[in-house]
Protein backbone atom coordinates (compact mmCIF):
# COMPACT_ATOMS: atom_id res chain seq x y z
CA UNK A 1 0.00 0.00 0.00
CA UNK A 2 2.53 2.54 1.18
CA UNK A 3 6.20 1.71 1.48
CA UNK A 4 7.65 2.73 4.80
CA UNK A 5 11.36 2.89 5.38
CA UNK A 6 11.95 2.48 9.09
CA UNK A 7 15.59 3.50 8.73
CA UNK A 8 14.90 6.69 6.82
CA UNK A 9 15.64 10.11 8.31
CA UNK A 10 12.18 11.19 7.21
CA UNK A 11 9.78 10.67 10.12
CA UNK A 12 7.34 7.83 9.62
CA UNK A 13 4.24 10.04 9.90
CA UNK A 14 5.68 12.19 7.11
CA UNK A 15 6.27 9.08 4.99
CA UNK A 16 2.64 8.10 5.51
CA UNK A 17 1.47 11.57 4.45
CA UNK A 18 3.56 11.45 1.28
CA UNK A 19 2.46 7.87 0.66
CA UNK A 20 -1.22 8.77 0.80
CA UNK A 21 -0.67 11.71 -1.52
CA UNK A 22 1.12 9.32 -3.83
CA UNK A 23 -1.92 7.06 -3.89
CA UNK A 24 -4.01 10.06 -4.97
CA UNK A 25 -1.50 11.10 -7.62
CA UNK A 26 -1.45 7.63 -9.11
CA UNK A 27 -5.23 7.57 -9.25
CA UNK A 28 -5.65 4.76 -6.77
CA UNK A 29 -7.51 7.00 -4.35
CA UNK A 30 -10.05 9.43 -5.80
CA UNK A 31 -11.82 12.39 -4.30
CA UNK A 32 -14.80 11.08 -2.33
CA UNK A 33 -13.12 7.74 -1.53
CA UNK A 34 -12.65 6.57 2.01
CA UNK A 35 -8.99 6.25 2.91
CA UNK A 36 -7.96 3.14 4.83
CA UNK A 37 -8.92 3.56 8.48
CA UNK A 38 -6.17 4.43 10.93
CA UNK A 39 -6.44 1.03 12.52
CA UNK A 40 -6.29 -0.87 9.21
CA UNK A 41 -3.34 1.08 7.90
CA UNK A 42 -1.47 0.72 11.18
CA UNK A 43 -2.06 -3.03 11.14
CA UNK A 44 -0.98 -3.40 7.53
CA UNK A 45 2.17 -1.35 7.87
CA UNK A 46 2.85 -2.79 11.33
CA UNK A 47 3.02 0.67 12.81
CA UNK A 48 1.78 2.26 15.98
CA UNK A 49 -1.77 3.59 15.39
CA UNK A 50 -0.72 6.85 17.07
CA UNK A 51 1.82 7.44 14.31
CA UNK A 52 -0.79 6.89 11.63
CA UNK A 53 -3.25 9.05 13.57
CA UNK A 54 -0.73 11.88 13.62
CA UNK A 55 -0.33 11.70 9.83
CA UNK A 56 -4.11 11.67 9.37
CA UNK A 57 -4.55 14.59 11.77
CA UNK A 58 -2.07 16.69 9.84
CA UNK A 59 -3.65 15.68 6.54
CA UNK A 60 -7.06 16.78 7.88
CA UNK A 61 -5.62 20.16 8.85
CA UNK A 62 -4.12 20.55 5.38
CA UNK A 63 -7.54 19.82 3.87
CA UNK A 64 -6.55 16.52 2.31
CA UNK A 65 -9.45 14.84 4.09
CA UNK A 66 -12.98 16.18 4.25
CA UNK A 67 -13.69 17.26 7.76
CA UNK A 68 -17.40 16.55 7.97
CA UNK A 69 -18.34 12.92 7.52
CA UNK A 70 -18.18 11.16 10.86
CA UNK A 71 -15.54 8.55 11.49
CA UNK A 72 -14.33 7.93 7.98
CA UNK A 73 -11.54 9.88 6.38
CA UNK A 74 -12.87 10.94 3.00
CA UNK A 75 -10.46 12.22 0.38
CA UNK A 76 -11.39 15.84 -0.32
CA UNK A 77 -11.69 17.52 -3.70
CA UNK A 78 -8.57 19.51 -2.87
CA UNK A 79 -6.48 16.38 -2.31
CA UNK A 80 -5.33 16.15 -5.93
CA UNK A 81 -4.05 19.73 -5.94
CA UNK A 82 -2.34 19.21 -2.58
CA UNK A 83 -0.62 16.08 -3.84
CA UNK A 84 0.47 17.88 -7.02
CA UNK A 85 1.89 20.75 -4.96
CA UNK A 86 3.75 18.23 -2.84
CA UNK A 87 5.21 16.67 -5.97
CA UNK A 88 6.46 20.10 -7.11
CA UNK A 89 8.11 20.69 -3.74
CA UNK A 90 9.76 17.28 -3.92
CA UNK A 91 11.00 17.93 -7.44
CA UNK A 92 12.53 21.20 -6.30
CA UNK A 93 14.15 19.45 -3.34
CA UNK A 94 15.64 16.75 -5.57
CA UNK A 95 16.98 19.46 -7.89
CA UNK A 96 18.46 21.26 -4.91
CA UNK A 97 20.11 18.05 -3.67
CA UNK A 98 21.59 17.37 -7.11
CA UNK A 99 22.96 20.93 -7.34
CA UNK A 100 24.43 20.59 -3.87
CA UNK A 101 26.02 17.31 -4.88
CA UNK A 102 27.62 18.85 -7.96
CA UNK A 103 28.89 21.74 -5.87
CA UNK A 104 30.48 19.15 -3.60
CA UNK A 105 32.28 17.69 -6.59
CA UNK A 106 30.07 14.64 -7.18
CA UNK A 107 30.35 13.30 -10.68
CA UNK A 108 27.12 13.35 -12.74
CA UNK A 109 27.79 9.64 -13.23
CA UNK A 110 27.66 9.15 -9.44
CA UNK A 111 24.29 10.84 -9.35
CA UNK A 112 23.04 8.70 -12.19
CA UNK A 113 24.32 5.68 -10.31
CA UNK A 114 22.23 6.62 -7.28
CA UNK A 115 19.16 7.02 -9.45
CA UNK A 116 19.75 3.73 -11.22
CA UNK A 117 20.18 1.99 -7.89
CA UNK A 118 16.81 3.33 -6.74
CA UNK A 119 15.21 2.36 -10.02
CA UNK A 120 16.14 -1.25 -9.38
CA UNK A 121 13.73 -1.34 -6.47
CA UNK A 122 10.86 -0.37 -8.73
CA UNK A 123 9.29 -3.51 -10.16
CA UNK B 1 18.17 -32.21 -8.09
CA UNK B 2 15.93 -34.35 -10.30
CA UNK B 3 18.72 -36.77 -11.21
CA UNK B 4 19.45 -37.72 -7.64
CA UNK B 5 17.89 -40.98 -6.49
CA UNK B 6 14.81 -40.62 -4.35
CA UNK B 7 15.61 -40.95 -0.67
CA UNK B 8 11.98 -40.99 0.18
CA UNK B 9 9.08 -42.16 -1.92
CA UNK B 10 5.51 -42.22 -0.68
CA UNK B 11 2.66 -43.51 -2.83
CA UNK B 12 -1.05 -43.58 -2.16
CA UNK B 13 -0.64 -43.25 1.58
CA UNK B 14 -3.90 -43.27 3.56
CA UNK B 15 -4.59 -43.20 7.25
CA UNK B 16 -7.81 -42.77 9.19
CA UNK B 17 -8.34 -42.23 12.87
CA UNK B 18 -11.79 -43.34 14.00
CA UNK B 19 -13.44 -42.70 10.66
CA UNK B 20 -11.66 -39.39 10.11
CA UNK B 21 -9.47 -39.59 7.05
CA UNK B 22 -6.29 -37.76 7.93
CA UNK B 23 -4.18 -38.83 4.97
CA UNK B 24 -5.96 -39.64 1.74
CA UNK B 25 -3.84 -41.25 -0.93
CA UNK B 26 -0.86 -38.98 -0.44
CA UNK B 27 2.06 -39.03 -2.87
CA UNK B 28 5.41 -37.51 -2.11
CA UNK B 29 8.98 -37.88 -3.29
CA UNK B 30 12.15 -36.41 -1.89
CA UNK B 31 15.52 -36.48 -3.59
CA UNK B 32 18.87 -36.71 -1.87
CA UNK B 33 19.89 -33.39 -0.38
CA UNK B 34 16.51 -31.80 -0.81
CA UNK B 35 15.04 -29.58 1.89
CA UNK B 36 11.27 -29.70 1.83
CA UNK B 37 8.92 -27.56 3.84
CA UNK B 38 5.58 -29.14 4.69
CA UNK B 39 2.96 -26.50 5.13
CA UNK B 40 -0.46 -27.23 6.51
CA UNK B 41 -3.10 -25.97 8.90
CA UNK B 42 -3.46 -27.57 12.31
CA UNK B 43 -4.71 -31.13 12.11
CA UNK B 44 -3.99 -31.69 8.41
CA UNK B 45 -1.80 -34.70 9.07
CA UNK B 46 1.74 -33.36 9.10
CA UNK B 47 2.66 -35.20 12.28
CA UNK B 48 0.79 -38.33 11.18
CA UNK B 49 2.80 -38.37 7.96
CA UNK B 50 6.03 -38.10 9.93
CA UNK B 51 4.96 -40.82 12.33
CA UNK B 52 4.19 -43.20 9.47
CA UNK B 53 7.58 -42.49 7.91
CA UNK B 54 9.18 -43.25 11.27
CA UNK B 55 7.31 -46.51 11.59
CA UNK B 56 5.62 -45.27 14.76
CA UNK B 57 2.15 -45.50 13.25
CA UNK B 58 1.05 -48.01 10.61
CA UNK B 59 -0.61 -46.71 7.48
CA UNK B 60 -3.98 -48.09 6.39
CA UNK B 61 -2.83 -48.40 2.81
CA UNK B 62 -0.18 -47.14 0.44
CA UNK B 63 3.53 -47.68 0.21
CA UNK B 64 6.48 -45.94 1.81
CA UNK B 65 10.07 -46.39 0.85
CA UNK B 66 12.68 -44.46 2.77
CA UNK B 67 16.44 -45.01 2.57
CA UNK B 68 15.76 -48.28 0.73
CA UNK B 69 13.67 -49.56 3.61
CA UNK B 70 9.96 -49.77 4.27
CA UNK B 71 8.23 -49.36 7.61
CA UNK B 72 7.67 -52.91 8.85
CA UNK B 73 6.90 -52.38 12.50
CA UNK B 74 10.43 -53.45 13.44
CA UNK B 75 11.85 -50.00 14.01
CA UNK B 76 14.93 -50.49 11.83
CA UNK B 77 13.97 -47.43 9.81
CA UNK B 78 13.64 -45.34 12.96
CA UNK B 79 17.30 -45.88 13.75
CA UNK B 80 18.31 -44.22 10.50
CA UNK B 81 16.10 -41.15 10.62
CA UNK B 82 16.74 -38.05 12.67
CA UNK B 83 13.49 -36.90 14.20
CA UNK B 84 12.68 -33.76 16.13
CA UNK B 85 9.18 -34.33 17.46
CA UNK B 86 6.66 -31.62 17.98
CA UNK B 87 6.43 -32.53 21.64
CA UNK B 88 9.70 -34.10 22.70
CA UNK B 89 9.32 -36.61 25.53
CA UNK B 90 12.09 -38.11 27.59
CA UNK B 91 12.24 -40.38 30.60
CA UNK B 92 11.93 -37.92 33.43
CA UNK B 93 14.19 -39.80 35.86
CA UNK B 94 17.23 -39.65 33.57
CA UNK B 95 19.64 -36.79 33.24
CA UNK B 96 20.40 -35.31 29.85
CA UNK B 97 23.67 -37.24 29.74
CA UNK B 98 21.93 -40.50 30.62
CA UNK B 99 19.27 -39.86 28.02
CA UNK B 100 21.92 -39.46 25.35
CA UNK B 101 23.72 -42.64 26.44
CA UNK B 102 20.40 -44.48 26.46
CA UNK B 103 19.41 -43.25 23.01
CA UNK B 104 22.83 -44.12 21.60
CA UNK B 105 21.87 -47.78 21.82
CA UNK B 106 19.02 -47.36 19.35
CA UNK B 107 20.95 -45.68 16.57
CA UNK B 108 23.63 -47.57 14.67
CA UNK B 109 25.28 -44.36 13.56
CA UNK B 110 25.42 -42.64 16.95
CA UNK B 111 28.46 -40.39 17.32
CA UNK B 112 29.30 -39.71 20.96
CA UNK B 113 31.66 -36.85 20.20
CA UNK B 114 29.13 -35.22 17.95
CA UNK B 115 26.49 -35.46 20.68
CA UNK B 116 28.86 -33.84 23.17
CA UNK B 117 29.76 -31.16 20.64
CA UNK B 118 26.13 -30.38 19.93
CA UNK B 119 25.37 -30.08 23.65
CA UNK B 120 28.15 -27.57 23.95
CA UNK B 121 27.06 -25.62 20.90
CA UNK B 122 23.46 -25.42 22.07
CA UNK B 123 24.52 -24.72 25.66
CA UNK B 124 22.77 -27.78 26.99
CA UNK B 125 23.88 -28.89 30.46
CA UNK B 126 24.17 -32.70 30.48
CA UNK B 127 23.65 -32.84 34.22
CA UNK B 128 20.07 -31.58 34.10
CA UNK B 129 17.21 -33.93 34.91
CA UNK B 130 15.21 -34.64 31.74
CA UNK B 131 11.97 -34.30 33.71
CA UNK B 132 12.83 -30.78 34.81
CA UNK B 133 13.66 -29.37 31.37
CA UNK B 134 11.85 -26.30 30.15
CA UNK B 135 10.15 -26.51 26.77
CA UNK B 136 13.04 -24.88 25.00
CA UNK B 137 15.69 -26.97 26.72
CA UNK B 138 13.80 -30.17 25.93
CA UNK B 139 13.71 -29.05 22.30
CA UNK B 140 17.49 -28.63 22.40
CA UNK B 141 17.87 -32.17 23.70
CA UNK B 142 15.59 -33.41 20.93
CA UNK B 143 17.85 -31.69 18.40
CA UNK B 144 20.94 -33.33 19.82
CA UNK B 145 19.23 -36.73 19.69
CA UNK B 146 18.14 -36.14 16.10
CA UNK B 147 21.46 -34.96 14.71
CA UNK B 148 23.98 -36.97 16.73
CA UNK B 149 23.67 -40.14 14.66
CA UNK B 150 24.36 -38.47 11.30
CA UNK B 151 21.07 -39.49 9.69
CA UNK B 152 20.64 -39.26 5.93
CA UNK B 153 17.02 -38.25 6.40
CA UNK B 154 15.72 -35.79 8.96
CA UNK B 155 12.13 -35.16 9.89
CA UNK B 156 11.65 -31.94 11.77
CA UNK B 157 8.21 -31.41 13.24
CA UNK B 158 7.85 -27.82 14.39
CA UNK B 159 11.52 -27.84 15.30
CA UNK B 160 11.79 -24.28 16.52
CA UNK B 161 8.70 -23.96 18.68
CA UNK B 162 9.58 -22.85 22.17
CA UNK B 163 13.16 -21.90 21.39
CA UNK B 164 14.43 -18.44 22.15
CA UNK B 165 15.74 -16.18 19.40
CA UNK B 166 19.40 -16.99 19.84
CA UNK B 167 18.95 -20.74 19.91
CA UNK B 168 16.52 -20.61 16.99
CA UNK B 169 18.97 -18.60 14.98
CA UNK B 170 21.72 -20.98 15.92
CA UNK B 171 19.70 -24.00 14.88
CA UNK B 172 18.32 -22.56 11.67
CA UNK B 173 21.44 -20.89 10.40
CA UNK B 174 23.98 -23.22 11.88
CA UNK B 175 22.64 -26.70 12.30
CA UNK B 176 20.05 -26.97 9.57
CA UNK B 177 22.25 -25.32 6.94
CA UNK B 178 25.12 -27.58 7.91
CA UNK B 179 22.88 -30.62 7.62
CA UNK B 180 21.45 -29.48 4.31
CA UNK B 181 24.89 -28.85 2.86
CA UNK B 182 25.95 -32.33 3.95
CA UNK B 183 23.62 -33.78 1.32
CA UNK B 184 21.00 -34.84 3.83
CA UNK B 185 17.36 -34.87 2.97
CA UNK B 186 15.28 -32.81 5.33
CA UNK B 187 11.54 -32.46 5.75
CA UNK B 188 10.43 -29.59 7.94
CA UNK B 189 6.98 -28.71 9.11
CA UNK B 190 6.71 -25.29 10.58
CA UNK B 191 4.00 -22.74 11.07
CA UNK B 192 6.43 -19.92 10.58
CA UNK B 193 7.90 -20.79 7.22
CA UNK B 194 9.09 -17.23 6.83
CA UNK B 195 12.00 -17.92 9.14
CA UNK B 196 12.94 -21.04 7.17
CA UNK B 197 12.57 -19.47 3.77
CA UNK B 198 16.23 -19.35 2.94
CA UNK B 199 16.76 -23.04 3.60
CA UNK B 200 13.99 -24.60 1.59
CA UNK B 201 14.13 -26.02 -1.91
CA UNK B 202 10.47 -26.84 -2.16
CA UNK B 203 7.27 -26.21 -0.28
CA UNK B 204 4.43 -28.75 -0.18
CA UNK B 205 1.00 -27.67 0.96
CA UNK B 206 -0.79 -30.45 2.80
CA UNK B 207 -4.55 -30.17 2.56
CA UNK B 208 -7.40 -32.66 2.60
CA UNK B 209 -4.95 -35.48 3.25
CA UNK B 210 -3.01 -34.82 0.07
CA UNK B 211 -0.23 -32.63 -1.19
CA UNK B 212 -2.57 -30.02 -2.60
CA UNK B 213 0.13 -27.86 -4.14
CA UNK B 214 3.87 -27.76 -4.56
CA UNK B 215 5.98 -24.70 -5.12
CA UNK B 216 9.65 -24.23 -5.62
CA UNK B 217 10.94 -21.99 -2.87
CA UNK B 218 12.88 -19.90 -5.37
CA UNK B 219 9.64 -19.09 -7.16
CA UNK B 220 8.00 -17.86 -3.98
CA UNK B 221 11.06 -15.85 -3.05
CA UNK B 222 11.57 -14.06 -6.36
CA UNK B 223 8.32 -14.31 -8.29
CA UNK B 224 5.70 -13.25 -5.79
CA UNK B 225 4.62 -9.63 -5.84
CA UNK B 226 2.29 -7.35 -3.99
CA UNK B 227 0.37 -4.54 -5.65
CA UNK B 228 -2.14 -1.98 -4.55
CA UNK B 229 -5.18 -1.46 -6.76
CA UNK B 230 -8.62 0.10 -6.47
CA UNK B 231 -11.02 -2.27 -4.73
CA UNK B 232 -13.48 -2.19 -7.61
CA UNK B 233 -10.78 -2.91 -10.12
CA UNK B 234 -9.24 -6.19 -9.02
CA UNK B 235 -7.88 -8.16 -11.97
CA UNK B 236 -9.44 -11.50 -11.02
CA UNK B 237 -7.55 -14.37 -12.62
CA UNK B 238 -5.26 -17.30 -11.94
CA UNK B 239 -2.23 -16.39 -9.92
CA UNK B 240 -3.85 -13.31 -8.47
CA UNK B 241 -5.07 -13.29 -4.89
CA UNK B 242 -6.60 -10.59 -2.74
CA UNK B 243 -4.55 -10.05 0.40
CA UNK B 244 -6.62 -7.37 2.06
CA UNK B 245 -9.02 -4.55 1.49
CA UNK B 246 -8.85 -1.16 3.14
CA UNK B 247 -11.29 1.60 2.33
CA UNK B 248 -11.54 1.78 -1.45
CA UNK B 249 -8.14 0.13 -1.88
CA UNK B 250 -7.23 -3.50 -2.15
CA UNK B 251 -3.91 -5.22 -1.90
CA UNK B 252 -3.36 -8.13 -4.23
CA UNK B 253 -0.68 -10.77 -4.55
CA UNK B 254 0.52 -11.71 -8.01
CA UNK B 255 2.38 -14.99 -8.47
CA UNK B 256 4.77 -15.15 -11.39
CA UNK B 257 6.71 -12.44 -13.17
CA UNK B 258 4.97 -13.32 -16.46
CA UNK B 259 1.57 -12.85 -14.91
CA UNK B 260 2.66 -9.49 -13.53
CA UNK B 261 3.98 -8.35 -16.89
CA UNK B 262 0.77 -9.50 -18.57
CA UNK B 263 -1.37 -7.56 -16.12
CA UNK B 264 0.81 -4.51 -16.64
CA UNK B 265 0.58 -4.82 -20.43
CA UNK B 266 -3.20 -5.13 -20.25
CA UNK B 267 -3.27 -1.97 -18.17
CA UNK B 268 -5.12 -3.69 -15.36
CA UNK B 269 -2.86 -2.56 -12.58
CA UNK B 270 -2.21 0.99 -13.67
CA UNK B 271 -0.59 3.15 -11.06
CA UNK B 272 -0.20 0.22 -8.73
CA UNK B 273 2.66 0.31 -6.33
CA UNK B 274 4.39 -3.05 -6.83
CA UNK B 275 6.76 -4.60 -4.35
CA UNK B 276 8.03 -8.10 -3.58
CA UNK B 277 5.72 -10.16 -1.41
CA UNK B 278 7.38 -11.16 1.84
CA UNK B 279 7.74 -14.87 2.56
CA UNK B 280 5.40 -14.99 5.52
CA UNK B 281 2.62 -13.34 3.55
CA UNK B 282 3.19 -15.66 0.61
CA UNK B 283 3.00 -18.74 2.80
CA UNK B 284 -0.12 -17.46 4.47
CA UNK B 285 -1.80 -17.14 1.08
CA UNK B 286 -0.67 -20.63 0.06
CA UNK B 287 -2.17 -22.02 3.25
CA UNK B 288 -5.51 -20.42 2.54
CA UNK B 289 -5.67 -22.00 -0.89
Amino acid sequence: MIKIDLHSQTPIYAQIKTGLKGLVRRGLLLSGDAAPSIRTLAAQLKLNPNTVARAYRELSVEGFFESKRGEENIISSRAGALAAADAETLKARIGEAVKEGLRNGLDPADIEGIINQLKKDII
Amino acid sequence: MKNEPAVLSVKGLSKSFGGKKVLDSLDLEAAKGEVIGVLGRNGTGKTTLFKILLDLVAADSGSVSALDLSPDGGGRLRGLIGYVPEKPAFHSFMTVGETLAFRAGFYPGWDKDKAAGLCKKLELDTGLKAGDLSKGTAAKLAWVCAAAHNPALLLLDEPTSGLDYLVRDHILNGLVSELAEGGRTIMISNHRMGEMGGLLDRVCVLKGGKIAAEHSAAFIKTEAFKATVRGGNIPVSDGVRVISRAGSLAEIAVFGRKKLDALKAEGRINGADISPLDLDAAFKLLLEE
